[in-house]
């Protein structure tokens, strides 16, 4: 029976083993616990990085079907050990650093874009008792954590002594910026609801999924943490056909390797905190006596929303920076401070009914909101249609025979 | 490799802009956090006045939006 | 030592230090850069006094707005790539003098009196319950509701005022 008490909980298990053995050690209890999270965190992290090895492979599948071509699949069965290739091949490249480079900001900064996306494992809570840290600020602690991400790709881009990656980078970092004020306001609705910073408070009182409450307020953030991921459609700071320059371009081997498992990373870390939040985390059928059910939950959930983002990714065609801009600025700010508006409203006078009651009012309350706000952008952006270029004909480009052309001069 | 002759870049104001806005928004931000969480102990009256709050600086971006700042030249 | 202790002495010498180089580096992105480091200093030293919330909202605002809009500035304005102006004066010596003589009258005085005491004392809140009442205090009427809505004033000023003197650069980009 004790192999399955400490299989239903393993976490736990593991680290008051480590605490026994540092006790008989004789170190203090204070630096007991720091060294245990010292180790909680290495493995964290180190888990987290291993997990992109997996994402590259997926996705690249994933998109390559998408697309209606095979994905890798010549090392190892099913590609599988594409990933591995890709590792080796980034770790052995020559780190070629451009002349007239600033040394700080050009390294620092994929150290502190992974660093950005590493941060945030720690706060997501994988059962009732296992998380990295239980901040009771951690939403705002998410929201920090995008502007250092911002700082990464700024540092990158004025570090290559580039123009161009200057310029790549700057555009880059106000798409992050203007996505983040979205993001930011639903979770602010998210914590009328729950009534805590906290993201293991915020999973526990998920009675009925956020979801249901504020779908709205899902399809907000969830187009907003791909476009502040900078993934398509939102890729235009990377765009693999267009742009010279990227910021990351004067990077090569390992620190390039370093950006694109940032870019990776986050994907799946937004969308392990998107069903976190709104999805009820690692909250599920028998969830709470066995943590590692909670801990496969989230798993599942977690890649159910990952592979509608690469979905996404593969579906839709690029937007224009100005249609990027707009579309945060002019239509996803303003429909989430109303719902924000609406939602404190509609809590505070419902405050002690049936959740359910509450649910369905504010759904409906969430679907009108949308329509309303859509039919509002589209009338007040109507007067900015571009002109027709011109409509007349054009002799020259419609030759009617092909004999008589050239008196026409063609 | 240095570029041939010195080049400068066009700074487009637009990106100030964008980080200005930005950081009004965040301080909006910052200051409904704690009505936010809160949310369970206050009466109606602090719900209209947080709204009161929020449509301030509504009337605000509402200046900028006309203005043109928003938009991506 | 604790390893408290140990924390704060070391993120308070790297805050002091890159204050330092803040005001007298030349270059003025490596200065903003270093402006960084003080602010998450600062934030650091928030969360040693469990004062959470308030060290999120450093590194939000701060670090993740003000700092940037402090480099979009210094793009904007100068001619970045060849920038280098000797930031100090030449009364410095005497400066330092005068700011080390008031630090140790300061910090004297300070120290004997009973106003300010250097052990943590751990507060009586758990969890949320700082927020929450931080909460309730700003926007209760008899409490500093009015000053939470003229805080609205304010940041409707400088929005509008930033953007206005902004548009004028910007018309004139277009034209």
């Amino acid at each position: 029976m004790k192999i399955l008490e400490f299989l239903s909980n393993p976490i736990i298990g593991i680290e008051q083993w480590i605490m026994q053995l540092l006790e008989n050690w004789g170190v203090t209890p204070e630096w007991q616990t720091f060294l245990v999270y010292l180790i909680g965190a290495a493995i964290l992290g180190t888990g987290a990085l291993l997990i992109t090895l997996i994402l590259i492979w997926a996705e690249r599948k994933i998109i390559g079907r998408l697309q209606d071509r095979l994905g890798p699949n010549r090392i190892g069965p099913w590609g599988i050990f594409q990933p591995v290739a890709d590792m080796l091949k980034i770790f052995i490249k020559e780190h070629i650093i451009p002349d007239g480079v600033d040394p700080i900001p050009y390294h620092l900064a994929p150290i502190i874009s992974v660093a950005s996306v590493l941060l945030l494992w720690s706060v997501v809570p994988f059962s009732d008792s296992v998380r990295g840290s239980d901040l009771n600020v951690a939403l705002l602690f998410i929201l920090g954590v995008g502007g250092l991400g911002e700082l990464g790709v700024i540092l990158a881009g004025w570090g290559s002594n580039n123009k161009y990656s200057m310029l790549s980078a700057f555009r880059a970092s106000a798409q992050m910026i203007s996505y983040e004020i979205p993001m930011a306001i639903v979770l602010l609705a998210t914590v009328i609801l729950s009534g805590s910073m906290s993201m293991g408070d915020i999973v526990k009182s998920q009675n009925i999924a956020y979801i249901f409450f504020l779908p709205l307020g899902a399809f907000i953030f969830f187009v907003a943490s791909i476009a502040e991921n900078g993934r398509a459609p939102f890729d235009l700071a990377e765009a693999e056909s267009e742009l010279v320059a990227g910021f990351n371009m004067e990077y090569s081997g390992l620190k390039f390797g370093m950006f694109y498992v940032a870019d990776f990373l986050r994907a799946f870390t937004s969308a392990v905190i998107f069903s976190s939040i709104f999805l009820g985390g690692w909250r599920g059928p028998g969830a709470e006596q066995i943590p590692i059910l909670g801990f496969v939950y989230l798993l599942i959930k977690s890649v159910i929303v990952w592979f509608l983002g690469v979905w996404i990714r593969g579906s839709l065609p690029r937007f224009r920076v100005d249609q990027m801009m707009a579309i945060t600025w002019k239509f996803l700010t303003p429909l989430a401070l109303a719902l924000f508006i609406a939602v404190a409203f509609v809590m505070k006078l419902l405050e002690n009914t049936n959740q359910w009651l509450q649910v369905l009012i504010l759904l409906v309350i969430n679907v009108a909101l949308f329509f309303v706000g859509f039919a509002i952008i589209k009338k007040f952006e109507k007067e900015k249609e571009r002109k027709i270029v011109s409509s007349k004909k054009r002799v020259l480009a419609q030759p009617t025979n092909p004999f008589t052309q050239s008196e026409t001069g063609g | 490799m240095e570029t041939y002759k010195p080049t400068w870049i066009q700074f487009k104001i637009q990106y100030y802009l964008y980080g200005l806005i930005f950081l009004i928004f965040d301080v909006e931000i910052v200051f409904l956090f704690p009505f936010a969480v809160a949310f369970g102990k206050l009466a109606l009256f602090a719900v209209v006045e947080a709204t009161i709050f929020i449509l301030i600086l509504l009337g605000g971006y509402l200046y900028v939006w006309r203005k043109d700042a928003l938009t991506w030249q | 030592m604790t390893p408290l202790q140990i924390v704060f002495i070391l993120v308070a010498l790297v805050t002091i230090v890159s204050a330092l180089f803040v005001v007298s580096l030349r270059k003025i992105f490596h200065a903003a850069l270093w402006l960084i480091v003080t602010l998450m200093g600062v934030a650091i030293i928030f969360a040693l006094l469990e004062a959470s919330f308030f060290a999120a909202v450093q590194i939000l605002v701060y670090i993740g707005a003000i700092a940037i809009i402090l480099i979009f500035a210094i793009m904007l304005t100068r001619n970045i790539m060849s920038d280098e102006e000797v930031q100090i004066n030449r009364s410095w010596g005497i400066v330092l003098f005068l700011v080390l003589v008031f630090t140790v009258i300061f910090i004297s005085q300070l120290s004997s009196s009973d106003v300010i005491n250097t052990i943590l004392i751990p507060l009586e809140f758990q969890g949320q319950e700082s927020i929450i009442a931080f909460g309730e205090g700003l926007l209760d009427p008899a409490g500093y509701a009015l000053p939470f809505e003229l805080a609205s004033l304010l940041l409707l000023g400088a929005l509008v005022g930033g953007v206005y003197i902004a548009m004028d650069k910007k018309g004139g980009e277009n034209k």
